[in-house]
């Protein structure tokens, strides 16, 4: 799990390091300033907390230095200078040139020309840089030549000594095996081995290793065999790695599943084609039906036809399903680094602090789940440098002395809610105030504890009395309500002093998958989330109980009001006046209150992925997105909480009208 | 509908001589009829020309948009600014290739900023050859054999839409 966390926190790292160059470089051409500096301000603040995760203590020390002196530019965005834009670039530039050091270390793999060769009996040559390392071969023929014979193979590595507990941790995850080591000056020399018959995409692995650490390939110092003697062809001379060429081995997909990377854009196309082939098939099935008299008398070729059309259809939508899940990530990836977080901070604050998380089945596409990151992150952070109470603060507030940190995640109608807690201290009102005061903030507008409590999403406000690397400038929750609110999401809290908090994030499904009813209401066709209905019923319209205009349904053996959602739905039916003898009812939780609604037909239930609607689109409370249809068509989905609140608000309109009138 | 600097709405069409057996820096226009009006436009924004596909009209009202449809995996908002072109509930029935009032209707794809799309129906659609002068022009209108056809800018006529 490090290494992908490592992995992660790179990648975005150089992410944010082109941004930060992006935006120096059109700088001129910015239009608004500060948000500009706010921006990089909260880019090398998110590069610095990562960095003292992994323990990049260098990049940390210059990313604070940077961020310091970003904090000083802030107060005056408009007027910064070109010797002080140079000089932010000269620290971004600094921060990359740490990160390609690190990757351009020493190699771990190394290949020094002035080698030891090493002779086993009747074994292959092995060259080893060091002579302790030949001693040491020598002294253990016998076990290394049942290792060779077992599908074995020895390199030797030389790693930075600083790194050398945390890339021999990563050796053993990729079944890499340290026989022995031995330190020297500021490097640690490693015999290694790998079975190569149980593991045969070891080049794949030693690359990935290679990269996070190093960012080169090297070669393996093993010496290609004189002579072999193990059982299968996947450890014979082929397999055994050169000193000229890194190990290439058949692959074996029994063992390792292969792992390709492919662009977002890359996987965004092939569904504009699979669309695409979807609407050439509904137009060639549609061509088909249209002429289909013309061959009446060829019933066989109709019947072929229509089989082959249906394995096609079939397959579209195959295909398409499968593309789809290829832009979905478990938010459980997100979960995963959190914890990782949890302890490095806990580690840092000398906090006993169990993370606790829920709800890690729940898929989201990952443009969401990438800028979700950052946010929770901020929030984590925060929850373990100023929510969670010191040991002995909690035992002498009588709690037990591990601290929770809670993150879960909840599918809520069409929002997913994230809640990030805490059993600490609470936030106390009072002293939020009391700070914003001092740092001049309009407190003007604060009316109760809740806004106070608010303002610190203000930006720049921070009560922590240390900037440390965790937290304490500010910068994070003002940075978190952003991203936020960029996703079309709110972030609420609820804090109770001396309790703990909650944050909670509450966001549109908009682009996660979500499972949904595909129903008819008057002639069209509308989806909503699962989420939103607890029952589903088929019933006679006789069956439901009417109060004058008024109607009720009985569930559980009560009474509950059942509302029409065609009342605030246009009518697309053919014929309107049809009358129908029965309904579907579903029913669902309004404000805590189950009450039932009607829709004239459930058609189905599917996966769906909910997009926004186009921008140039007036929004509506109703319309909680739209999707495709299999297909191919639109649906537009609903907020069903929205619309129930509609009908009763139109039903309230109309109750005081009549009582006005 | 027209704006009042239209000047940019027309660029030199890319060698005339082999299209239109001319040497002239004429300009490439898309005539067609919406309503009961004809109208020129630059094909600068115009991404594609279609058949008038299925459209899922909006279940709330709007000011503009009629409804949505499906171009290739993206949701496309089809506009009708004037509101005078079609029943909704006639829309709601059309299929692919519609024919309304006997005119085959179809859909002029705009592309008026990066994911930005809108579409908007149009009969007889057509392509044209302008003359600098006429496209350059502070007057309202093109003839096109001798017929006056408005000038027509989408983002005039998106207004306030396009953020």
């Amino acid at each position: 799990m490090h290494d992908e966390l490592l992995n992660d926190f790179l990648e975005e790292s150089i992410d944010l390091i082109e941004k930060v160059k992006v935006n120096l470089a059109s700088w001129n051409q910015q239009e608004n300033k500060a948000e500009t500096i706010d921006n990089i301000y909260r880019w090398v603040h998110t590069i610095k907390g990562g960095c003292a995760i992994f323990e990049y203590k260098e990049t940390a020390h210059i990313a604070h230095e940077l961020e310091t002196f970003l904090g000083t530019l802030r107060q005056k965005a408009d007027s910064v200078t070109p010797a002080e834009l140079k000089r932010v670039e000269e620290g971004i530039l600094a921060i990359e040139s740490t990160f390609n050091e690190d990757s351009t270390c020493e190699p771990i793999f190394t290949t020094e020309p002035e080698v030891t060769e090493v002779q086993a009996e009747s074994e292959p040559n092995f060259k080893f840089k060091t002579e302790y390392f030949k001693e040491w071969m020598e002294d253990s023929e016998a076990i290394t030549k049942d290792l060779y014979h077992d599908g074995f193979r020895f390199f030797e590595i030389k790693l930075p000594a600083a790194l050398s507990e945390k890339i021999l941790a990563k050796l053993q995850e990729y079944e890499v095996f340290t026989l022995d080591t031995y330190q020297k000056e500021e490097e640690t020399f490693c015999l290694c081995s790998i079975n190569l018959k149980a593991t045969p995409e070891f080049e794949e692995k030693a690359n990935l290793i290679i990269k996070h650490y190093n960012g080169n390939w090297c070669e393996l110092i093993e010496e290609k065999p004189a002579e072999t003697k193990v059982d299968k062809p996947v450890a014979s001379a082929e397999a055994a790695p050169s000193s000229s060429a890194p190990v290439r081995s058949a692959p074996n997909a029994a063992v390792t599943q292969e792992v390709l990377r492919v662009p977002l854009a890359t996987v965004n196309s092939i569904l504009d084609h699979i669309w695409e082939l979807f609407l050439v098939r509904n137009q060639m099935a549609h061509l088909f039906k249209e002429n289909k008299h013309i061959f009446k008398e060829h019933l066989s070729f109709i019947q072929q036809f229509e089989s082959i059309d249906n394995v096609i259809e079939r397959n579209i939508h195959e295909l398409e399903s499968k593309t789809m899940s290829l832009r979905l990530n478990p938010i459980k990836k997100i979960f995963d680094r959190m914890n990782k977080v949890v302890s490095e901070y806990c580690n840092q604050n000398k906090k006993d602090i169990q993370l606790i998380t829920s709800g890690e089945g729940i898929d989201l596409d990952k443009k969401v789940l990438d800028q979700l990151n950052e946010p929770l992150i901020h929030l984590i952070r925060n929850a373990i440098d100023h929510g969670v109470e010191k040991p002995e603060d909690r035992r002498k507030a009588g709690k037990p002395v591990k601290g929770r940190v809670e993150l879960s995640a909840q599918l809520q109608g069409n929002e997913v809610c994230i809640v990030v807690g805490d059993d600490g201290k609470g936030i106390d009102a009072k002293k939020i105030l009391e700070s914003a005061k001092r740092k001049n903030l309009d407190v003007s507008h604060i009316t109760n504890d809740q806004e106070a409590v608010n303002l610190i999403f203000a930006p720049g406000f921070s009560t922590a009395e240390q900037v440390t690397d965790v937290s304490g400038r500010g910068v994070g929750m003002d940075a978190v309500k952003k991203s936020i609110q960029e996703l079309g999401g709110n972030i609420t809290i609820e804090t109770v002093v001396g309790q703990g908090s909650k944050f909670k994030i509450n966001l549109p499904l908009t682009m996660s998958v979500s499972k949904c009813l595909v129903v008819d209401i008057r002639g069209l066709e509308y989806a909503f989330s699962t989420k939103s209905v607890v029952f589903v019923e088929k019933i006679s319209v006789n069956q439901l109980k009417k109060n004058g205009e008024d109607q009720y349904y009985e569930f559980n053996g009560k009474l509950i009001p059942c509302f029409t959602l065609g009342e605030v739905l246009p009518d697309y039916r053919e014929e309107p006046d049809l009358p129908s003898s029965y309904t579907h009812i579903c029913v669902t939780s309004l404000n805590g209150q189950e009450v039932a609604f009607r829709v004239d037909e459930i058609l189905q239930t599917m996966n769906i992925v909910m997009k926004p609607l186009p921008k140039i689109v007036e929004r509506h409370k109703y319309i909680a997105g739209v999707s495709i249809l299999p297909g191919g068509n639109p649906i537009f989905l609903l907020n069903i909480q929205e619309c129930l609140t509609g009908i009763m608000s139109n039903k309230r309109g109309e109750f005081h009208g009549k009582r006005v009138a | 509908m027209v704006s009042a600097s239209l000047k940019e709405l027309f660029t030199p069409a890319h060698n005339t001589e082999e299209e239109f057996g001319e040497a002239e820096e004429s300009v490439i226009g898309l005539y067609f009829k919406y309503g009961n009006k004809s109208y020129c436009t630059s094909i600068n924004d115009v991404k594609e020309i279609i058949d008038f596909p299925q459209v899922i009209p909006f279940p709330v009202a709007t000011e503009k948009t009629l409804g949505v449809f499906n171009l290739r995996g993206n949701i496309i908002p089809v506009m009708d600014p004037e509101g005078h072109l079609i029943k909704i509930q006639e829309l709601h029935r059309s299929k692919a290739g519609a024919v309304f009032a006997r005119m085959k209707l179809r859909l002029i794809v705009f592309e008026i900023a990066p994911e930005m799309t809108v579409a908007f129906p149009a009969f007889e659609v057509g392509k044209c050859e302008v003359s600098p002068e006429e496209a350059e022009s502070e007057v309202s209108f093109i003839r096109i054999n001798g017929v006056p056809h408005e000038k027509f800018d989408i983002r005039s006529v998106m207004g306030g839409n396009i953020l």
